[in-house]
């Protein structure tokens, strides 16, 4: 059973080619990890994945659900925190859950109790009045997870999910992802960050210019080394030629 | 080092010339050329004020300095972004210069461009006034480049003052708030004077000359009158203060700059509030917190409190355009009675109010998430169009009943309530297909500027139509079944007219969601 199904992704802009024939099988109840280089095309293709951008070729499927033509029935299945959150930023915090809830169909019952509970996990109790356009970015990425999770959605999408929390948030998200995981959801998130996609994935995608270059469990991409070393020899990397920048040896007083 | 600076705003000014196309440079040399125009024109018009001794001269005089000083103060507040990035504290925290060459440098900076030059043209028109001694016409050019300083250090000091606060969003909420009630206010004295003349002999027989000539603002152009006429000693006080003011600005401005160094400028930690638990659907303000919470209502809710007062923009762009509704429809009551004042008070909201014709203008990457939550986007457009109906009514009702009173036309309140209910509910309706069909980001301010101006003629076309479609088949209606029948039978027309206006909009956005993204520039 696949969480998400993908067969011959494709999308261009222009004569730029930012997916350019993706194949995913993300197993159910996986915690999945798409790495790449910046503008490998990472983001386009969960653009796709969550019903946000139509692709020029290809099937997605979320759930056992095609997302394309109409990826409403999808979007149901799944919950998605974008890099930098997107929401009503002049509701509070508990008013944004609010919202969410009820566009969601929730019963209010449920909503008032599910955003009560999220609030206190994501130790945002106590801002829950204050308006979102006063959050710091990690209480923002926090308010962006809840929304995703109060509807408890079968798979869990989150584009750069760790950047500007500070370690017990962090570790705090790294818990609940797990806990949802352990009860049967699937997490499927990108990240630079190769420790942190190493630690907590079953399974790796790494995507280069669109494509994907090497796919398989973090063991087998690995091979004995660290997956930070794994992903620069497959993307290939930049060492400093001799002698450049030779004048920071020295102080300049 | 404050030389230095000086290149640095040199070159700030090169790059509007530089390298940006044809455009551009065309805009550089237009801005100076505008400058040099604006200040011959403003220096010219003090010149002949100072040529023609008695008050109405010297009012003109001390009015167009104090305007002008005034305009310097207030820009650094509502148009933050015009400032170069010189005198921005975090700019230059980094390099080791000290806060009495920045200051030195971004003065002199300032003292070079467009805006300076029109300031200095502007004080110094009086120079060539009839009748001035060689002595008087040297000191004015001297009274006119401290003027040029005072405004130039002082518009730099507050902007080094204020520069922490306007980047928050209480600060630039702020901005907006005091930028529509400046507007409103300007609008409402135009509206209020009729009689200018009156005005100015009003002004003349007043004190304000005497107040203003010895204030920071007016000091310097009075002092040219004074040496016109011979009061060296006078003139030399009010230079004091001119002077005075300028050290008063530098130091401020100085003082500015150790501060954020001293971390007082920092901004605040977040603050902690006590966040109780919750018992009931706190979204929903008490109007609607007694309804069935569905998808439709949460996104009235929403609506509602952007309105009420959370986004200061939507209170300028929803909001305002109820008060200058109020001023327009006041006098085609006097044309027309209280029938046609509702209704064009309420064609007149509904063709201009955001809140009616661009429901999604406020939300910006909250529309995104609508989108990718899968939300019933009828109903939220549904939700979103009909939530500011209430309020409007109840100020329609406001409106008539003021309007009655005062005309004495106690009988037209119910048709005129009803009148207006169904213009504004139409508008709702029509403002519903215009959200979708023409969307414009009002946060980001992606907009076609072109498509909006059409856009907002094509609404007031079209809402100016229905208002005198609904007046006249009321009055038509209620020559057979009475005007207040009439009218009411026509709020029910209206009404599933909006309904059905409603649903076709609803099921176009349904079909095309991305589409409205795109347009509002979220995608």
């Amino acid at each position: 059973m696949t969480a998400i199904d993908s067969t011959g992704v494709v999308k261009a802009f222009g004569e730029h080619r930012a997916v350019d024939g993706v194949d995913l099988a993300i197993p159910t109840g996986s915690f999945y990890g798409i790495a790449g280089p910046n503008g490998a095309g990472k983001t386009t293709l969960i653009r796709m994945i969550t019903g946000l951008l139509l692709p020029d070729e290809g099937r997605i499927a979320v759930d056992g659900v095609t997302v394309w033509p109409d990826p409403t029935p999808a979007k149901a299945r799944l919950g998605f925190v974008p890099d930098n959150p997107v929401l009503f930023d002049r509701l509070t915090g508990a008013e944004m859950l609010q919202y969410a809830g009820l566009l969601r169909g929730l019963d209010p019952d449920v909503v008032l109790r599910r955003t009560q509970e999220l609030l206190r996990v994501l130790d945002l109790e106590g801002d829950s009045d204050k308006v979102i356009a006063d959050y710091s970015l990690g209480m923002t990425k926090r308010i962006g997870l809840a929304v995703a999770l109060l509807h408890s959605p079968r798979v869990l999408v989150l584009d750069e999910p760790f950047g500007s929390l500070d370690p017990v948030n962090t570790q705090v998200m790294e818990e609940m992802l797990q806990r949802y995981r352990d009860g049967g959801g699937t997490v499927v998130f990108s990240s630079h960050v190769m420790d942190v996609v190493e630690r907590l994935c079953d399974r790796v995608c790494i995507i280069e210019a669109g494509r994907v270059r090497a796919e398989g469990s973090v063991e087998e991409l690995r091979s004995g080394r660290s997956l930070q070393a794994a992903f620069v020899d497959l993307v290939g990397g930049r060492d400093l030629e001799e002698g450049e920048l030779s004048w920071l040896s020295s102080s300049s007083a | 080092m404050a030389l230095v600076l000086l290149r640095l705003r040199l070159a700030i000014l090169r790059r509007g010339r530089g390298s940006g196309g044809a455009a551009q440079r065309v805009w550089f040399l237009l801005s100076w050329a505008i400058a040099l125009v604006l200040g011959l024109g403003v220096g010219g018009m003090t010149a002949l004020a100072a040529s023609s001794p008695g008050p109405s001269g010297d009012l003109l005089v001390v009015l167009v300095t104090t305007v002008v000083f005034l305009a310097w103060l207030i820009s650094p507040i509502l148009l933050p972004g015009l400032a170069d990035e010189v005198v921005d504290p975090a700019r230059l925290e980094q390099f080791p210069v000290r806060p009495r060459d920045q200051v030195l440098g971004g003065l002199l900076g300032g003292l070079v461009g467009p805006t300076a030059l029109f300031t200095f043209l502007a004080a110094v028109g009086p120079v060539v006034a009839d009748g001035a001694s060689v002595g008087a016409r040297l000191v004015t050019v001297v009274f006119a480049f401290v003027f040029t300083v005072m405004c130039v250090s002082g518009a730099r000091s507050v902007q080094a003052l204020l520069t922490g606060a306007l980047r928050s969003r209480r600060g630039r909420d702020l901005v907006l708030v005091l930028g529509g009630v400046l507007g409103l206010g300007a609008y409402l004295a135009s509206q209020a004077v009729h009689d200018v003349t009156g005005a100015i002999v009003a002004l003349e027989n007043s004190a304000v000359v005497g107040v203003l000539g010895w204030l920071p603002s007016g000091a310097l152009g009075h002092a040219t009158i004074d040496v016109r006429e011979g009061m060296w000693l006078l003139a030399t006080l009010r230079l004091l203060v001119a002077l005075g003011t300028v050290a008063l600005f530098l130091t401020a401005w100085s003082w500015a700059l150790g501060r954020r160094v001293r971390g007082v400028s920092a901004p605040a930690g977040a603050r902690r509030t006590a966040g109780g638990p919750q018992v009931e659907l706190g979204l929903f303000p008490p109007v609607l917190a007694a309804l069935e919470p569905t998808p439709a209502r949460a996104a009235a809710a929403q609506q509602l409190r952007y309105y009420l007062f959370r986004s200061p923009q939507a209170v300028q762009g929803g909001l305002l355009p109820f008060v200058i509704a109020v001023v327009f429809a006041h006098t085609a009551v006097a044309s027309g009675g209280v029938v046609v004042g509702a209704a064009a008070m309420a064609a007149f909201v509904a063709a201009v109010s955001t809140a009616f014709i661009n429901v999604f203008g406020y939300d910006d990457a909250g529309v995104r998430y609508l989108v990718q939550g899968a939300a019933p986007m009828d109903q939220v457009l549904r939700g979103k169009s009909l939530a500011l109906l209430g309020p409007a009514i109840a100020v329609l009702a406001v409106f008539v009943l003021v309007e009655a009173g005062l005309t004495n036309a106690w009988g037209e309140v119910l048709p005129s309530l009803f009148v207006g209910s169904a213009v504004l509910a139409l508008g709702a309706g029509i403002g519903a297909h215009v959200s979708v069909l023409t969307p414009q980001n009002r946060v980001s301010r992606q907009i076609a500027k072109g498509r909006a101006l059409l856009t907002a003629f094509a609404v007031l076309a079209v809402m100016a139509v229905a208002a005198a479609a609904v007046v006249l088949a009321a009055q038509a209606l209620g020559e057979a079944i009475g005007t207040t029948a009439a009218a009411g039978a026509l709020l029910v027309l209206a009404a599933a007219v909006t309904w059905l206006l409603l649903r076709t909009a609803g099921s176009a956005l349904d079909r095309r969601p991305l589409r409205l993204l795109r347009l509002l520039g979220t995608d």
